[in-house]
């Protein structure tokens, strides 16, 4: 009997691409597509000067005119080519999977073939049938590898076709004019049925999932500022818009830049566009500490020339969209749009804590620059809550949207941080907030209608306070018998005190100062500290392994005390080093 | 009153604006990155963005020329109206006109 050994199988070819760097292509052309878009928009619109009469307004509005022709078809062309370029990144990281699969495949097939061949001369004849079977098994199994290695290299080639075919396609302006002159952009018909703001973030994801998907991307490229900050659009797609926004004011005013043209309005639009470019980047650089993948970053909000230039912008580490857990950060006094990349900072500790301390869920922490803190020329407004106010209804509102674009129900625990503690308690006495839990760091007071912690609304057994005894900001919460609300002043009570009746966790700095001081005011989000590790527990809702601190008290004689500057602060691992 | 309306100024400075905006989105067209493609892709992706640069390039020019263009109207009626001149310190249209004359950007 004669048994023969399988032909080796096929060699996996070399597949050198990086969808991720396709999409950047993408955003690009999309972010053009964008601009050329306006000016198809200004031609029949602002350009026009109805009330110039003569022989020059007649010239200038026939010349004009077929420009803004000549735009709207480049326009749509060029936003054909990125989708096109989109659908191909999408493909290419499928071949990326199959290529990388089909390599571990070939290493098995190999060693299980040179197992083989190492047995063959020392076979007894009566084993050869056996033998023979396995031969033919792994044949079998080679034979069927080769054919997904040509299927691969089939599917690649036709992929690459359809990809080349759409840059010749439309390479000239002929090409362009052929096919897209005079055709209706579909964004419009679909923007003309956009529900008002008023109609609530439910009713803006119902639009938006009754359209096409060709129709979403058509927006994307003529209107990406009618949905980068609209409540009830899924995260993914606000990030593209506010991403394709975020471009395109780089390229413009990095042009003005060099031509020494900005303005004073336009530097401070710039300093806040690179410092969202920089807290995105931020995120983008780092992996995960359990998957060792990438984070995946989303541009949420971005306005930069919001409140008079301050902006406001929220970048999220993690997926909005499908994390089990989802916290949002609103920061105080001091902060706007330019100080974003110190925020996310702060929320990549929070995920990387998450993560480590809950390996099984998931998990996306948003640095939620939302509303306008005190800071600059308005930063008496932190001895006031009227800034809070204004900020805690846009934080509801946010709330609101991310509710809206889950179909699940995930956890969302909102963390207010120092002036930011008392816009997140606000939000929560004076809005209706479908969350889970409260968190309040550094808290100078969670606002004057919030008297005890069942007054925000989720139960006080889930309103949780970090208050580092040396933090002097989080001794500014009336105590006791004081209520300086009654004369409109003050941010409301401690939320560390006993009778405020909240969760007081370990929030103590292992290097904390000697006496009350600022410094231990910005130490909450630290790595390895106690109040990390306790707020990503309360995250992840982990209530048993939160560590209780006593509450501060206000005896009958004697000044407020806090029982933690006695002990000894401990240390923790958030980031998995241990 | 201006024998020309004070928008026309105003449109100048605005063609200006989209030759900013148009320049710029030139520049993120030749500067898109086409490393992440195949090899066999590549090779048409680069003669796709030369074209589409000066194609853009096409529109930013033509969008400053229609800046010019309208100064050049201020211009002609501001050196032919000596009622423009005599107006220019009590009236405000022609306080616009006679700003957008010179091109900021």
């Amino acid at each position: 009997m004669t048994v023969t050994l399988p032909a080796p199988p096929a060699t996996v070819p070399t597949l050198t691409c990086d969808p991720a760097s396709v999409e950047l292509f993408v955003t690009d052309l999309l972010s053009a597509s964008a601009q050329i878009d306006d000016l198809g928009t200004f031609v029949p619109g602002t350009a026009q000067i109805p009330a110039w009469t003569g022989d020059d307004s007649v010239t200038y509005h026939q010349e004009i005119k077929p420009l803004g022709t000549r735009a709207d078809a480049m326009s749509l062309a060029l936003r054909h080519v990125s989708r096109r370029a989109s659908q191909h990144a999408t493909a290419l990281q499928g071949f990326v999977t199959t290529h990388d699969d089909l390599v571990l495949r070939r290493a098995t097939l190999v060693s299980e073939l040179n197992s083989l061949r190492l047995q063959a001369p020392m076979i007894p004849p009566e084993q050869l049938d056996d033998f023979g079977a396995d031969c033919t098994q792994l044949g079998n199994r080679i034979a069927a590898f080769d054919t997904d290695v040509t299927a691969l290299v089939t599917d690649l080639g036709a992929e690459e076709d359809e990809m080349v075919a759409a840059f010749t396609r439309l390479q000239t302006l002929d090409q362009v004019e052929k096919r897209y002159s005079g055709v209706p952009d579909p964004a419009d018909a679909a923007l003309a049925d956009k529900p008002p703001t008023s109609a609530g973030p439910a009713a803006v994801r119902e639009w938006w999932d009754s359209l096409t998907p060709a129709e979403q991307y058509a927006i994307l490229g003529a209107s990406p500022g009618s949905i980068g900050n609209l409540d009830g659009i899924p995260a993914s797609v606000r990030d593209r818009a506010n991403t394709v926004a975020l471009e395109r004011d780089l390229a413009m005013l990095e042009l003005l830049e060099e031509r020494d043209q900005l303005t004073g309005s336009e530097k401070e639009h710039l300093t806040n566009a690179r410092a969202t470019e920089k807290a995105l980047a931020d995120v983008d650089d780092h992996v995960d500490p359990i998957t060792g993948e990438p984070v995946t970053s989303q541009l949420y909000i971005y306005d930069p020339t919001a409140f008079n230039g301050d902006g406001r912008v929220a970048v999220v580490a993690g997926d909005l969209d499908a994390a089990d857990n989802l916290a949002v950060i609103t920061p105080g006094f001091s902060n706007d749009a330019s100080k974003i990349p110190g925020i996310t900072d702060n929320a990549l500790n929070l995920y990387e804590a998450t993560r480590v301390l809950g390996p099984d869920q998931t998990t996306a922490v948003v640095a939620w620059m939302g509303y306008d803190a005190p800071d600059g020329w308005d930063s008496p407004g932190v001895a006031f809550e009227q800034m809070a106010e204004n900020g805690a209804e846009r934080l509801a509102d946010t709330i609101d949207g991310i509710n809206a674009i889950r179909d699940d129900d995930p956890r969302i625990v909102p963390v207010g941080h120092s002036y930011g503690s008392t816009t997140t308690g606000t939000a929560a006495t004076d809005h209706d907030m479908d969350v889970d839990d409260f968190v309040l760091l550094g808290s100078p007071g969670p606002g004057d209608s919030a008297e005890h912690a069942s007054d925000l609304g989720v139960g006080s057994d889930h309103v949780w306070v970090g208050s580092n005894s040396k933090d002097i900001v989080a001794d500014l919460g009336d105590m006791g018998w004081v209520n300086k609300g009654n004369v409109e002043l003050g941010l409301g009570r401690d939320p560390a005190e006993d009778d405020f009746g909240a969760n007081r966790f370990r929030a103590e700095a292992t290097d904390r100062g000697m006496g009350d001081n600022f410094g231990d005011h910005s130490k909450y989000f630290e790595h390895n500290s106690e109040s990390l590790y306790n707020v990503a527990q309360i995250v992840n809702g982990h209530y048993d392994e939160v560590s209780s601190a006593d509450h501060k008290y206000d005896p009958l004689f004697g000044g407020p005390t806090d029982p933690e500057k006695d002990r000894d602060p401990g240390t923790t691992d958030t980031e998995g080093h241990n | 009153m201006p024998a020309i309306p004070p928008e026309v100024g105003t449109r100048a400075g605005q063609w200006d604006q989209q030759n900013v905006d148009l320049t710029s989105a030139g520049s993120l067209v030749a500067d898109a990155p086409t490393t992440g493609f195949t090899q066999t892709v590549r090779a048409a992706a680069t003669p796709f963005l030369t074209a589409w640069h000066a194609h853009v390039q096409g529109l930013a020019t033509d969008a400053e020329g229609f800046a010019d263009g309208l100064r050049v109207s201020i211009t002609n009626w501001w050196e032919s109206d000596l009622a423009a001149q005599n107006a220019l310190t009590h009236d405000p249209d022609v306080v616009t006109l006679y700003a957008a004359m010179d091109e900021r950007r």
